[in-house]
């Protein structure tokens, strides 16, 4: 475990654990509790998405699974559904990884934006087809926009103030393998 | 470039798409018992709940009164002005003070007259507010009561003044509390002083909804509403709000509790009232006699 390449793999997934908890545990905070119109983006959604645009090789599969399911079943969330949409999201931006580094950023922040918008559609229609009670649509899609615009500045607050960026041409991944 | 033949990649790949798979079905088995076998689920959930955010309890609490006290901070710049309000409201509050200590009296004396004993199962418990759904569709707290404290689903809760909601989900240390405003909230209200029965529907809106009002014209803005106990879930005559109209005109409440600074909240004990199954042994079947009796009279 001593060599750098674990530890900076460490480092990084203790980083996403840490920005994960802090992001439940600043929406469990009861600062809002009147019901508000204009709900605000998934802010935990947008994390996992840029982080996986970033470095997919420093969010194991597993960690997000964890984490979107503890916050399924803390935010009322009908459980294992969301966070296996999540899961087919992220795997869908894994396996295009090689891709996104020299995508420019307006394509990619597209690629976002319908990824997010696809995501969220299914999970209305799979509830819809499973009769489940749910939000009326119109916040939904509300939320949805807000992820979007938001998703912009969660990619430049992870790049500048943690270091999360794009793999630069001969920096080594996770594994130690240069490409 | 690395991508040689002594890639570890080629091994690990299929092993991470069956684990993968099974990680999938896991999450799907979920969701499917979640919808099938609904309160179970949901009991795992409370059980979630009741471990995570104890756990957070130490911090959850000085940051949100860190953040409160900014917000306070920021209030500070029109003191004067709150100042004057509250002068004047402290006015009418005297007035209403002179009143209330009157009527005071006046039950009293009525009361000693009818010897009339209070409901002694009308208690609380008060809980601190630890969290709240932390998602924007959904409406409700965590209460830091539990089954530990005696709390028991369904209970009414206030906030000294006014209705907020009702429990919903009992771990052991800590409870939900499902919001008026929440969507999968409905309590019967009677409106007074018309005594117009109806819903108090919530829709993730501020103001609940006025539903199934049979005379919706009887209602004006301002009028008292309060529980009514049908169904047997609430305390008949908990005070919730006021009605109020939407911008299309729709009635809502607005609620007497103060959904701002939701900070202790009071949930109270309420007993089930007793069901009455038989007719009672006061009145009698009805005699199979009588018929003899007619005869009788007939004859004399």
């Amino acid at each position: 475990m001593g060599d750098p390449v674990s530890i900076q793999r460490a480092l990084h997934w203790g980083l996403f654990c840490l920005l994960a908890t802090a992001i439940v545990f600043f929406a469990l905070l009861p600062l809002d509790i009147e019901a508000v119109t204009i709900p605000g983006p998934d802010v935990l959604l947008l994390l996992c998405l840029v982080w996986m645009m970033r470095r997919p090789d420093y969010a194991p599969a597993g960690l997000i699974i964890a984490i979107t399911l503890i916050a399924d079943f803390l935010f009322l969330r009908p459980p294992g559904l969301w966070t296996l949409i999540v899961l087919a999201g992220t795997e869908f931006i894994r396996t295009r990884e090689p891709g996104w580094r020299d995508t420019p950023f307006l394509l990619e922040w597209l690629t976002a934006s319908v990824l997010i918008t696809v995501m969220s559609l299914a999970h209305a229609l799979i509830l819809a087809i499973f009769v489940v009670q749910q939000p009326p649509f119109g916040a939904t899609l509300i939320q949805v926009i807000m992820t979007v615009v938001f998703y912009p500045i969660a990619s430049a607050l992870l790049g500048r103030a943690f270091g999360i960026r794009k793999r630069a041409p001969g920096e080594p991944d996770a594994l130690g393998h240069r490409q | 470039m690395a991508r040689n033949g002594s890639n570890p990649e080629q091994y690990t790949r299929p092993v991470r798409r069956i684990l993968l798979g099974c990680v999938i079905v896991v999450l799907l088995g979920i969701f499917l018992l979640w919808r099938i076998d609904s309160p179970r689920a949901e009991r795992l959930r409370t059980e979630i709940v009741d471990t995570v955010v104890p756990s957070m309890d130490w911090a959850l609490v000085p940051v949100t009164k860190a953040t409160d006290l900014i917000g306070r901070f920021q209030s500070y710049a029109r003191l004067a002005e709150q100042n004057q309000e509250l002068r004047r409201e402290l006015q009418q509050m005297k007035a209403w003070r002179e009143a209330a200590l009157q009527l005071e009296q006046e039950n009293a004396k009525l009361l000693d007259l009818n010897r009339v004993r209070l409901d002694p199962a009308l208690t609380y418990v008060t809980g601190v507010v630890l969290a709240d759904s932390g998602s924007p569709f959904r409406q409700s707290v965590i209460l830091n009561v539990g089954s530990r404290d005696g709390i028991v689903d369904g209970w009414a809760t206030t906030d000294g003044l006014g209705l907020v909601g009702r429990i919903s989900g009992v771990g052991r240390n800590t409870s939900r509390v499902l919001l008026l405003t929440d969507s999968a909230s409905r309590v019967p209200v009677v409106i007074q002083p018309s005594g117009q029965r109806a819903f108090a529907v919530g829709d993730n809106r501020r103001l609940p909804l006025l539903d199934f009002v049979e005379l919706p014209e009887a209602i004006r803005p301002g009028d008292r509403v309060v529980s009514s106990g049908d169904g047997g879930v609430f305390p008949a005559g908990l005070l919730v709000g006021q009605v109020a109209l939407d911008t299309s005109g729709r009635q809502r409440v607005r609620l007497s509790a103060d959904y701002e600074r939701l900070e202790f909240l009071r949930v109270l004990r309420s007993r089930a009232p007793e069901p009455i199954e038989d007719e009672g042994g006061l009145v009698d079947a009805p005699d199979p006699e009588p018929e003899p009796e007619a005869e009788e009279l007939a004859d004399g």
